[in-house]
């Protein structure tokens, strides 16, 4: 009975400590989570409650500073470049660990490791996109090509290694407890892949939509649904400017043939439409102090770890600040002591299909120029968390991998498309912003860009010797004509791209007359740039606000380009909602009608702003969502996926051509116009308004587009910040939307010593637990900033604390 | 009830000072040692290790809130489905108490098996 009664015990024991350190599917282990000494409570601390004064760290050749200030900004100061990024990966792995490694996983497509086989669709897809493959190529590229840099990269990585062989239990980040894993080794092909996933997450393209928008309303409809340049195209290098090289020649080919397909694919995911960026600079004749100002806002996913971490990194012969992307070296957006640079999306076609025939079933040989050749298959192994693996095997042409085939996303049909894509190719963006943050006037700054290849970037530039400029950087295939717009035949050499655009005929301006440089992902050119251009995405409002204040501004102060990256001024409602009022109200029985005439009155004295606690701007968003749905239904109802007409062509088709048979309804046999639309999409959002007044208590435009910060994993929502009132939108200068807005604002004047300000919605700590992870949000949702001053070593005041990187003796 | 206190004092010491150190498995092996070591009844060791367990890991986690001054239990709370974030306290208390009572049943059923045959090896003698 003893021994019964032992065993009994013993194995409840063991049943116990080995259930509570177990995850059961969304529960973690909970033995572990609520250890007070290992588990989630030890995440409470904030980091200067933790501080350290000296730290051992192998590989250093001399002794590091790293100095905290209030909002736990670390400034680093080494006294040469190895150290200084071996420093870097320490000390951001030390606060941002459990992201840069997500990041990193999510890029690799092996997300499904950790969160089960609800990823295992992205995953497949990330991998069959060829972006880990292309991440490989680029480390050996970088190994080859450009020693140097790839021995910072390692130091980078070293140090982020460093952080993870002394993590204890209890400072591993609390998303590791909860998901129950550890983090692994991290490597240069890490830092490279994180680049690649930058270009993942900015570069779009529609062209199998736009292969089917072709099959349904024919080439000309197309071209004026979708014309190449906007009625009034506000570029981005100023229209008029003189090119001063001589363009190489490309000619459209006799004869284009396009395969005649129905795609039924689901596509992949695009960029988020008003997604995008703002970036400016002002010349001194247009400041007060003289000094030119420069200006930038990434607009992207609004998460919680944030995209950014601010630093500053300091050897004796260069001081830098700003906004670093966790993984990777240097500061990406910021300034020095000589120049300064921010960054904006440069939306171009840089993604192209082919359709490929294939010889037999094996898929070991594919049809090129009418010859068989050669195919290689690369098998991705995908783990899933608590499943066995899943292989996919990834046919690999010429051109690049096949995404879409009968074992991915086409419903068991034969087809094979392949993506051609310039983030494919061997590219050292990383010396980009290694050079940049060194640049000491506008030739480093050409130099530097001259290595940028993807995601392609409009890269806006000051000099505290005055030289205001922009270019838009990266690799751009030299084509003809169209070519790219839609699905292409593999087998056609004249649909392949054959050059690439030399750098120095990318489209850049300095010291523009008018004072100014400017970027909001608008068109780059104006007509008589020499080689064409093509972009879905192309913006239409924020690029011409922003070009009509800076035009008009004198005088300019730092407060004045702060308040212009928080301008609420809807452009779009400005010019749309007048046709649209006149329209709803030549029909004078329907403006009598109960609510109505008091909605139409709010709406004709709206001041077309979109701050916080204005009605009419979530009223006029409501109801331009029902117009454009009603307008477009027809479209909007194919089985096959398209794109539609932006905003800014469908305002032009209501203000021009109102009784355009565009507007008919082809199922119904009365004919439609412009009107009927309006008046029923202004009934949808009547009957809308008074369902989210009931749901939600008012019809506040912050209220109603909800604002969320959210964790990277979203089923951690409290670990988000959802509701947060701010204003702006999409499509407006302050582009803050439900999930999207300004990731990062900073505003420098350049001079004797640079003044800089920065901002974005979040912290400097990963961790949920500290006071410094989300304490920049509310300055951010209230246009604040914080003083991004570079400091000395010397300098001691607002210090939180420092720590000394000591080499191993 | 002598053997309940001491149980009671050196299992809480040693979470106490070793508890930063080693995972809580090891800790029960701990509590385990002790238990036989002092050699309690079931009841006494089985409460005496429950309580030192579920004690120490109790006011740790009220410590750190205090201590912290962090929102993270709150946080957690709701991640948890728990109405209040107090509960976490209570439910760190409550799986520390379920830890240490088995491990220190199990230290003193452990002795009794022995003891018992040592007496009977000695009887045969």
């Amino acid at each position: 009975m003893r021994y019964i009664g032992f065993a009994l015990s013993l194995i409840v024991t063991i049943s116990l400590g080995v259930a509570l350190s177990l995850q059961f599917g969304s529960i973690p282990s909970l033995g572990k989570l609520l250890d007070p000494y290992h588990g989630f409570w030890q995440n409470a601390f904030s980091e200067d409650q933790l501080s350290e004064e000296e730290i051992e760290i192998s590989g250093l050749s001399e002794a590091v500073t790293v100095t905290y200030d209030e909002d736990l900004i670390p400034h680093i100061y080494a006294q040469n470049e190895e150290d200084l990024y071996r420093a870097q990966g320490y000390i951001t792995a030390k606060h941002r660990l459990w992201q840069m490694e997500f990041q990193t996983m999510a890029a690799a497509g092996r997300l499904s490791e950790i969160v089960g086989d609800i990823a295992l669709d992205l995953d497949r897809m990330t991998r069959r996109k060829g972006l880990p493959h292309a991440a490989e190529q680029g480390v050996e590229f970088l190994e080859v090509n450009d020693p140097e840099t790839f021995r910072l990269v390692r130091a980078y990585a070293a140090g982020v290694n460093q952080y993870i062989a002394e993590l204890t239990d209890a400072r591993l980040p609390i998303e590791y407890k909860i998901l129950n894993y550890r983090p692994e080794e991290w490597s240069a092909y890490k830092s490279i892949l994180l680049l690649k996933y930058m270009a993942d997450m900015l570069v779009g393209d529609r062209d199998l939509e736009y292969t089917n928008l072709r099959k349904v309303l024919g080439e000309e409809l197309l071209e004026k649904l979708f014309p190449l340049f906007p009625e009034e195209n506000d570029p981005i290098i100023e229209a008029g400017k003189i090119w001063d090289f001589d363009p190489l020649q490309i000619s459209i080919p006799d004869s284009i043939k396009y395969p005649e397909e129905d795609i039924f694919i689901k596509t992949m995911i695009q960029p988020e439409p008003g997604i995008g960026s703002n970036n400016w600079a002002v010349a001194g004749s247009k400041t007060q102090s003289g000094n030119p100002i420069l200006a930038n806002d990434p607009h992207l996913g609004l998460n919680l770890p944030s995209l950014w971490y601010a630093m500053q990194l300091t050897t004796p012969n260069h001081s830098v600040k700003g906004a670093t992307l966790p993984g990777a070296l240097g500061i990406i957006s910021g300034f020095n002591e000589n120049i300064a640079w921010g960054v904006t999306n440069a939306t171009r076609d840089t993604r192209d299909w082919y359709s490929i025939q294939f010889r037999k079933e094996d898929r070991t040989e594919y049809l090129y120029n009418d010859q068989w050749i050669q195919s290689t298959f690369r098998i991705e192994e995908i783990k899933i968390k608590g499943q066995p693996d899943f292989v996919d095997t990834i046919v690999y042409t010429h051109h690049g991998p096949i995404v879409y085939d009968k074992n991915f996303r086409s419903e068991r049909k034969d087809l094979n498309f392949a993506l051609k894509w310039t983030a494919h190719l061997p590219s050292n963006e990383q010396k980009t912003f290694l050079l940049l943050n060194k640049g000491r006037n506008h030739e480093d700054y050409i130099e530097a860009l001259n290595f940028y290849t993807s995601p392609a970037q409009n890269f806006v530039f000051a000099s505290s010797s005055g030289d205001i400029a922009l270019k838009v950087q990266g690799r751009f295939p030299l084509k003809w004509k169209g070519q790219g717009k839609f699905l292409m035949d593999g087998n056609d050499p004249n649909m392949e791209w054959r050059e690439f655009i030399p750098n120095e005929h990318n489209a850049a301006t300095l010291n523009p007359e008018r004072g100014y440089v400017s970027s909001a992902n608008q068109h780059p050119v104006d007509p008589s740039y020499p080689y064409f251009v093509f972009d879905n995405s192309f913006e239409h409002y924020r690029n011409r606000r922003l070009n009509n204040r800076l035009s008009v501004l004198t005088d300019i102060r730092i407060e004045d380009m702060m308040n212009l990256q928080f301008d609420n001024f809807n452009l779009h409602a400005s010019e749309a909602l007048p046709t649209m009022l006149n329209l709803v109200q030549e029909d004078s029985a329907f403006v009598k009608l109960d609510g109505i005439a008091k909605i139409i009155n709010q709406l004709s004295t709206w001041d077309y702003h979109t701050n916080p606690n204005q009605e009419e701007a979530t009223i006029f968003d409501l109801w331009w969502m029902y117009l454009n749905r009603s307008v477009w239904q027809d479209l909007i109802g194919l089985k096959q996926e398209v794109v539609l007409p932006n905003k800014y062509q469908t305002v032009q088709l209501l203000k021009s051509e109102p009784e355009s048979n565009l507007f008919d309804i082809k199922s119904t046999t009365a004919i439609e116009t412009a009107k009927y639309h309006l008046r029923v999409s202004f009934d949808s959002m009547l009957v809308q308004i008074e369902n989210f007044k009931t749901d939600k208590g008012n019809i506040e435009w912050a209220t109603y587009k909800n604002t969320t910060i959210q964790h990277l994993v979203p089923n951690f929502k409290s670990f988000s910040h959802a509701g947060v009132s701010t204003g702006g939108g999409a499509g407006i200068l302050n582009a803050t939307s439900g999930r999207h807005g300004a990731s990062w604002r900073m505003v420098v004047e350049l001079g004797k010593e640079p003044q800089a300000f920065g901002i974005y919605p979040g912290g400097q700590s990963g961790n949920p637990g500290s006071r410094f992870y989300d304490n920049f949000l509310q300055k951010w949702a209230n246009g604040q900033y914080v003083n991004f001053k570079l400091r000395k070593k010397e300098d001691n005041q607002n210090i939180l604390f420092s720590t000394l990187l000591k080499p191993i003796s | 009830m002598i053997r309940f206190i001491a149980l009671l004092v050196f299992s809480s010491l040693f979470i106490l000072i070793l508890g930063p150190f080693f995972s809580y498995p090891i800790m029960m092996v701990g509590v385990i040692l002790l238990s036989y070591l002092i050699g309690g009844n079931g009841t006494s060791s089985f409460l005496a290790g429950g309580f030192s367990f579920g004690l120490i890991w109790f006011f740790q986690a009220v410590y750190i809130s205090l201590s912290s001054n962090s929102t993270l239990p709150t946080k957690m709370a709701e991640l948890m489905g728990l109405a209040d974030s107090n509960l976490l306290w209570i439910a760190t208390g409550v799986i520390g108490f379920i830890l240490g009572s088995f491990s220190g049943l199990t230290g003193s059923l452990l002795r009794n098996i022995l003891r018992r045959k040592r007496d009977e090896g000695v009887y045969r003698l």
